[in-house]
């Protein structure tokens, strides 16, 4: 519907109007002008026909005195007479003009038209007049007849020469008269062009101010806004902007943009321009493809949002030290019709990263909950205890795989180092499906497939133990994996409250159980003897590695300790071997575990023989180490006095590990040993206050 | 990332030695790290990769071998920068072949030289990176790639 204002052109109307207004007020002066103008003409020539008359008058008395004056039929008389006719005729015309309105004749010999003279005082002059003039005018016709009647002349001469001032006196009266009316008219126009052009100066006036008002209200209302605009846009965490059909970004947009893709804008910027450096090729042009859609009008608006590819875009920002930055931006778009049509796209760009690491971190989470949890499932079915032995034996078997890849230095060397890997992965093997983790089983399997074709081989090049080296990883990410859960099993025992007898219990089964598998394998009788009253209101973390250590003392003692039956018997002892495992509190509050075998015990002698077979050590750089010092070499990394290993020992691995697990637990680590008669392990520790990770102090003797 | 993958990076380190000097390198057996950073020599080249995959994959050698490496290519000026520039070079090598390897959703920064200690280069969490001895004449040096899955 349309509206006056509408009509008048909206919300300038009254300036439309003001406008209008001051076109009619000048129009209207311009008129009047006109109109006044055309009548100061005709009384200006009325009043020079009234002057006339004054004139005619003498004229017509000086005619008739000289016709008096002179013969009838001469020259002059008939001169005269003509002038007075023609006088008369004049003088008679124009009086009935200002009486009557009529054609004349004016004085400059062009024919004009009088109006009926209204002026009441003025009426009265020419009815005066014409009373006079009337007996007057049929005198002179009288008197100027071709043979007027004797004393004609006379009587119209004394006639005239009576009235002759009184007409004049009257045409005077009525010119002055005319006059006056004509300057009131002239000061009318003026009064009325004066008003005209003060209305229409107010108006102006009034347009000026209201105008210039508005105009400033207005800008100040438009200041504003820019000013709440720019706030807005400065404030906002959102990169706002405008996107027309070229994909240029217009004037107008949020500080946030520029932050977010760290470079400065001008606007007017190609909008994939601005991601061309820190987004991949494939992105860009799924933006491009998909920017071109927005302005597409066959295509509904619903549809592009849910179609929008760039609601999580991978950026990478390169960094001054080589690295990228990785972050993740969204970008949401929305049509901006004008008339109906597509004019403009608003986007806008958020800064999504840490939406999404918390979505990574929860997806991440989930997924390790789900293979935990069947894991777990796993471990209850079986036995909890039975598997952690299997994985810390089978994480040292690879530890020793990782450090035999790191000791292969040639082609000879890769061929002995395959041979030596060889036996610890199908020991793992076997172990895990024997113990039903076949997980683990098919790993090494992999592994074993990795080096069948280099068994035997000559020329094996390093990288071909690349394979071996990748399932090696994965099997330890998986160790560490399962190690956590086994962790998490404990607590939740310990929380359903096994009693700390039941724990030492199942240790004391188990670690039993252990020596005797080990033994078996070993060709060793062992009796293992446990004694663990102190494993109460320890740490699941604490627990854990107890039990990896108690589990490598014990495979230590069988391995390294106990000789094998004949050689027993050979010096005079029983042929089982007897391992002694203890925990005990002290009323100090320490925890001491000791692991005692009456084995063969640690010779100084072949320590340093094996020292020297492994080439770490010159004979010379022996000779100057004491017993002691040379005892002490068993528990660095790699040392092991076994030169064929096998499963259970040869690694160089044990000793290492048991010195790790102390520091661990902040633990001092003791050696007693006497040769062919004894070694005793003791590691003494303060479990409740211990500092983590504290270099244990070693001391030896004898 | 797999072996066959890890085996592009070895590659383009061999090839760089046989192209530059006419002389094999030899790979020794790749093992696994068992710290953060490991095996850092004098110089190292490293190049950042994210997409597919994430973490960086650094080259570093001594600087006697570095400056053997002038020596049979000619060069005279054994200054740190030449230094810093061959080794960048290696790295830049690394990365070229990465690229022809895995295609444009393989982003590599790109590659960047340093002398002494990493301190800025850490590898992703959860993973020991993998560390591949290059022995050219007698020196050692190290191809270590330190990426995961993306």
């Amino acid at each position: 519907m349309f509206s006056v204002k509408r009509v008048l052109g909206g919300k300038y109307a009254d300036i439309v109007l003001a406008i209008a207004l001051f076109l009619v007020f000048d129009l209207g002066v311009l008129m009047i002008n006109f109109y006044t103008s055309y009548q100061i003409s005709s009384e200006a020539v009325a009043i020079n026909l009234a002057g006339r008359q004054r004139m005619l008058s003498q004229r017509m008395t000086k005619d008739l005195l000289e016709m008096q004056t002179a013969a009838p039929g001469g020259t002059i008389y008939d001169k005269a007479r003509r002038e007075l006719v023609a006088t008369t005729a004049m003088f008679d015309t124009t009086l009935e003009a200002f009486y009557r309105g009529g054609a004349v004749t004016d004085t400059n010999g062009r024919p004009a038209v009088l109006t009926r003279e209204a002026d009441p005082e003025a009426r009265h002059l020419l009815e005066t007049a014409r009373g006079i003039w009337l007996p007057l005018k049929r005198a002179i016709g009288d008197a100027s007849r071709d043979n007027p009647a004797a004393g004609a002349l006379n009587t119209a001469a004394g006639l005239l020469i009576a009235h002759n001032l009184e007409l004049l006196k009257l045409m005077n009266g009525l010119t002055t008269r005319l006059a006056a009316l004509a300057q009131d008219k002239a000061s009318h126009l003026r009064a009325i062009q004066t008003g005209g052009i003060v209305l229409a100066l107010l108006n102006f006036a009034f347009i000026l101010f209201h105008f210039i008002r508005k105009l400033r209200r207005s800008d100040a209302e438009a200041e504003t806004a820019r000013r709440e605009t720019t706030e807005i846009l400065d404030t906002v965490n959102e990169g706002f902007f405008l996107l027309d059909r070229d994909m240029r970004i217009g004037s107008q947009y949020s500080r946030a943009l520029s932050e977010i893709i760290r470079k400065p804008l001008s606007g007017e910027e190609d909008f994939i321009h601005l991601f061309e450096d820190i987004a991949d090729a494939e992105t860009l042009g799924v933006a491009r493809e998909y920017l071109g859609l927005l302005f597409e009008d066959r295509i509904r608006e619903r549809l592009t949002t849910d179609l929008n590819p760039l609601e999580r875009v991978e950026v990478h920002f390169p960094r001054e030290d080589g690295a990228f930055e990785t972050r993740y931006l969204s970008l949401a778009f929305t049509r901006v019709y004008v008339d109906g049509a597509i004019s403009h796209v608003l986007g806008s760009l958020s800064d999504i990263t840490e939406q999404v690491r918390l979505e990574k971190e929860v997806e991440l989470a989930n997924k390790r909950s789900q293979e935990e949890v069947e894991l777990l499932v796993g471990l209850l079915k079986g036995d909890a205890a039975q598997t952690a032995e299997f994985m810390q034996k089978t994480e040292q078997g690879l530890l020793s795989v990782n450090a035999l890849l790191k000791g292969s230095q040639d082609t000879a060397g890769h061929a002995q180092t395959v041979e030596n890997i060889f036996p610890v992965i199908h020991a793992i093997k076997g172990d895990a499906f024997a113990i039903g983790i076949d997980a683990f089983g098919n790993m090494a399997h992999e592994v074993e497939k990795a080096l069948m074709p280099l068994r035997g081989a000559r020329n094996i090049a390093g990288t071909q133990f690349l394979p071996v080296t990748v399932l090696l990883n994965e099997m330890l990410a998986r160790i560490r994996l399962v190690r956590g859960l086994l962790d998490r099993v404990t607590d939740i025992q310990r929380s359903i409250g096994q009693p700390a007898t039941a724990t030492a219990e199942r240790w004391t089964r188990e670690l039993t159980g252990f020596a005797a598998r080990v033994a078996d394998d070993l060709g060793r009788q062992v009796a293992l003897e446990v004694a663990l009253p102190a494993l109460d209101d320890l740490p699941a973390p604490a627990l854990q590695k107890l039990r990896d250590m108690c589990i490598q003392l014990v495979r230590n003692a069988v391995a390294h300790g106990i000789e094998p039956p004949e050689e027993r018997i050979a010096s005079g002892k029983p042929a089982t071997g007897k391992v002694r495992l203890k925990l005990d509190r002290y009323p100090t509050g320490e925890l001491h575990l000791s692991c005692r075998d009456d084995g063969r015990g640690i010779s100084p002698a072949r320590i340093r023989a094996s020292l020297l077979r492994s080439g770490r050590y010159s004979a010379e750089q022996l000779d100057e180490l004491s017993d002691k010092q040379i005892v002490m070499k068993i528990f660095e990394s790699g040392f092991s006095t076994n030169d064929a290993p096998d499963a259970h020992s040869g690694h160089g691995a044990g000793m290492d590990v048991i010195k790790q697990l102390a520091m661990a637990l902040g633990g001092r680590l003791g050696l007693g040993t006497r040769p062919g008669r004894f070694a005793e392990f003791r590691v003494q520790m303060e479990l409740e206050t211990a500092p983590a990770a504290v270099e244990p102090a070693v001391r030896a003797a004898s | 990332m797999n072996a066959a993958e890890m085996q592009v990076f070895v590659d383009a380190t061999t090839h760089y030695f046989t192209q530059s000097t006419g002389l094999e390198a030899e790979v020794h057996a790749p093992y696994l790290s068992d710290t953060e950073v490991p095996d850092i020599f004098d110089y190292t080249g490293v190049i950042s990769v994210v997409g597919e995959f994430r973490g960086c994959i650094y080259f570093s050698a001594p600087r006697a071998m570095m400056r053997h490496l002038l020596i049979e290519m000619g060069e005279q000026n054994h200054s740190d920068d030449y230094l810093l520039d061959m080794i960048g070079e290696i790295a830049n090598t690394l990365s070229g072949n990465a690229r022809r390897y895995f295609g444009p959703e393989f982003i590599i920064s790109v590659p960047v030289s340093l002398k002494g200690e990493l301190t800025d280069i850490r590898p992703p969490s959860d993973l020991r990176p993998y560390v591949i001895p290059v022995r050219w004449k007698s020196y050692r040096s190290v191809l270590v790639i330190c990426v995961e899955r993306g």
